[in-house]
């Protein structure tokens, strides 16, 4: 049961870091941001890199890889987005989606990460928990404490910073906000380079976690993380949040007490038509015209 | 006229010297023409680690016949294409082998859900096709120009089984199969011989490739006070389950199938979590066969690999066929298909003795099982008794 517990916490985890930028992507740019699950792979194999060829600590990859994963975030608006915002939704679409498939394949090259996994054991230095009956390994440990960091520090721009102000304003009417004053490109190249972060801190967490960096890593996020962003309801933060850790209960819990008679994404998307069929625009979302 | 007489002759006689060139020219392609072996394998999506040491066993296959003669006087020429890791590619690649390249006969390089749809292709192509490793029983049930040079799912499930009960005494197993084509197969003739060999199966607990989380499985398999696991899967999912394995302090005994013979996997389980790990699978690494020791060591040359499974098998694949080519002293495809039903007893390969192929076009040959020691794969025992041998 205590097990249980602990991989339902860190599962949510790993679940908000990814989902948050995809919705704030969303809550600003009106994107379904596919290419968010590339910039989670890129993060991982930059993470793998500086680890193994600088021979850097946890700590100082799981930076670097953040940082990289910001820049290519902000590439990927001015690159891209910025060009099809104006255009009918579908094309900033697939725009990310033709993106996505490029980062994949670039990465599956051999001068980049090939076509095998690689290890990726990175001590993280902090040591294991156990209370009483409940105990986690130390990556365990490492990956709820980077998200309470990181998700207070997001918590605190959005509600206390003129910078989260201007998001705010931004995704409630982007054109209004602009003509009130609102420095807008770089409010979404901040927006833009913080959630990538996230996406990229997520790569490192679960490679190291999972003991794995491969070119197909960002597959099943690229689904997934919009369980979770649409549960939330699209563009909320919180909602993100709280959807990411009702998928992670329902999905352990019922994998580990009924059995693997159901595939588990069938579990999560099962779990979203319901909410939807009663709520929606989602837990905490907001009715969109 | 006499002006024109000379013209003509030089006319005449550079046309007969053309002709004369044209015709050694031909000759020179006769002898540089050579038998085309298809071969598909993923060398790009999930699968592609396997897909390209599938490609290079196989190149070495046709780097060693060719080495000592080729077939029919000819060198053989491996025609690769990627399947993309996409049965519809696998299916193109298939139309593509037969219709445009023409090829004598093929090699399977891939999986079970990648080769079926290709299998049915070269069927209706009549171009036989050996398939090397995907264990999948419909392959071979798609026609008589359909070959697989690795045992079965039926035998290979029996015989994770027969070690189980029989080799390790062990009474009750959990099975957490790989929700696809080789899994369920795999799992299904695993569950007909615990039957017959009174072994108890406590649970099935089923997964996705796309999974990466197989905690919650192992949760339920703790409280169930098993004695064995049954799990397959291929290298990643292999390396999960072991690195979970230890994670959630468990020690019970894992006995997984050839997907798990890779070096990549005990490169990604985390150290000492695969430690005793025993498998199901076609190559022995100890073998005294020298075939064996001459291709572990010129694969090592070339690619600075361990060579694996999949490896091992590809080139058994090529082999083979090679010497159904020979025997069959002709690119004909009904004569090739005679003489791979009539190759028997044959140790050329690394995944052998080759005792024959059943009427189905399925292997007949014992089945290695290896264990997990160090760094490595070791001996652990082979399994040649009929009763497993012969179930096709």
């Amino acid at each position: 049961m205590s097990l249980t517990v602990a991989n339902i916490l860190v599962t949510g985890c790993l679940y908000t870091l990814i989902a948050i930028g995809l919705t704030m992507v969303y809550g600003m740019l009106r994107v379904l941001h596919i290419v968010h699950a590339g910039v989670f792979a890129v993060g991982a194999m930059v993470g793998l890199l500086v680890f193994q060829a600088l021979g850097a600590g946890f700590w100082l990859s799981l930076l670097a890889a953040m940082l990289a994963s910001g820049v290519m975030g902000v590439a990927i608006y001015h690159l891209g987005y910025r060009w099809v915002l104006d255009a009918p939704r579908g094309t900033p679409l697939i725009v990310s989606i033709g993106l996505f498939i490029a980062v994949q394949s670039l990465l599956e090259r051999p001068f980049l990460l090939g076509p095998d996994a690689s290890s990726f054991d990175a001590p993280t230095g902090l040591s294991a928990l156990e209370i009483g009956d409940f105990a986690m390994t130390s990556i365990q440990v490492t990956i709820v404490l980077s998200t309470a960091v990181v998700g207070l520090a997001v918590w605190y721009i959005l509600a206390r910073t003129r910078l989260g102000l201007g998001w705010r304003a931004l995704s409630e009417d982007m054109n209004m906000a602009r003509s009130l004053g609102v420095a807008a490109e770089r409010a979404i190249a901040v927006n833009m380079f913080v959630g990538s972060a996230m996406a990229g801190l997520a790569g490192v967490l679960i490679a190291v976690y999972e003991n794995a960096v491969y070119a197909h890593m960002g597959s099943v996020v690229a689904y997934k993380a919009f369980v979770v962003v649409v549960l939330g309801g699209l563009g909320s933060v919180p909602g993100a949040v709280a959807a990411a850790f009702v998928l992670a209960t329902v999905e352990i819990g019922i994998s580990t007490w009924l059995g693997s008679f159901f595939p588990r994404d069938a579990i999560g998307f099962a779990v979203l038509i319901l909410i939807l069929l009663f709520m929606p625009t989602g837990l905490m979302g907001k009715r969109l015209d | 006229m006499s002006t024109r007489n000379p013209s003509r002759r030089a006319f005449i006689a550079s046309l007969s010297a053309a002709l004369v060139a044209g015709a050694a020219f031909a000759g020179a392609a006769a002898a540089a023409e050579k038998v085309k072996i298809g071969f598909f394998s993923p060398q790009t999506g999930f699968a592609a680690s396997d897909g390209q040491a599938a490609l290079h066993g196989a190149q070495i296959a046709v780097q060693f016949i060719n080495g000592a003669g080729g077939v029919l006087g000819k060198e053989i020429e491996l025609v690769s294409y990627d399947d993309a890791s996409k049965p519809d590619q696998a299916a193109n690649v298939a139309q593509k082998l037969t219709q445009s390249d023409k090829v004598t006969a093929a090699v399977s390089g891939s999986y079970s859900f990648l080769t079926r749809p290709a299998a049915s292709i070269f069927q209706r192509a009549k171009t036989p096709l050996v398939t090397a490793y995907a264990v999948h029983p419909e392959i071979t049930a798609t026609g008589e120009y359909i070959f697989r040079t690795s045992v079965p799912a039926e035998v290979e499930g029996a015989s994770a089984a027969w070690t189980i009960s029989k080799l390790m005494k062990k009474k009750k197993v959990a099975l957490v199969t790989m929700d696809n084509d080789a899994g369920v197969a795999l799992a299904d003739a695993f569950k007909r011989m615990a039957d017959k060999a009174g072994l108890e199966i406590a649970t099935e607990e089923k997964y996705s490739l796309q999974d990466k989380d197989l905690r919650p499985i192992l949760n339920r398999i703790k409280g169930m006070g098993v004695d064995a696991i049954y799990a397959n899967g291929f290298y990643a999912q292999a390396a999960l389950l072991v690195n979970q394995r230890q994670e959630l302090g468990m020690d019970t005994q894992i006995v997984g199938m050839e997907g798990f013979d890779s070096p990549k996997f005990l490169e990604l389980a985390k150290p000492g979590a695969a430690e005793g790990t025993v498998i199901t699978t076609a190559l022995d690494r100890g073998s005294k066969n020298p075939v064996v020791q001459k291709f572990i060591a010129e694969y090592k040359k070339q690619f600075g690999l361990s060579a694996d499974m999949v490896a091992a098998s590809s080139f058994d694949a090529v082999t083979v066929l090679a010497e159904a080519i020979k025997r069959a002293g002709s690119t004909e495809a009904d004569a090739i298909v005679k003489a791979l039903h009539g190759i028997k007893g044959f140790d050329g390969v690394t995944t052998g003795p080759f005792q024959g192929f059943t009427e189905g076009g399925d292997v007949i040959k014992p089945v290695m099982i290896q264990q997990v020691k160090g760094d490595d794969f070791a001996h652990f025992a082979i399994i040649d008794d009929p009763e497993i041998m012969n179930l096709h």
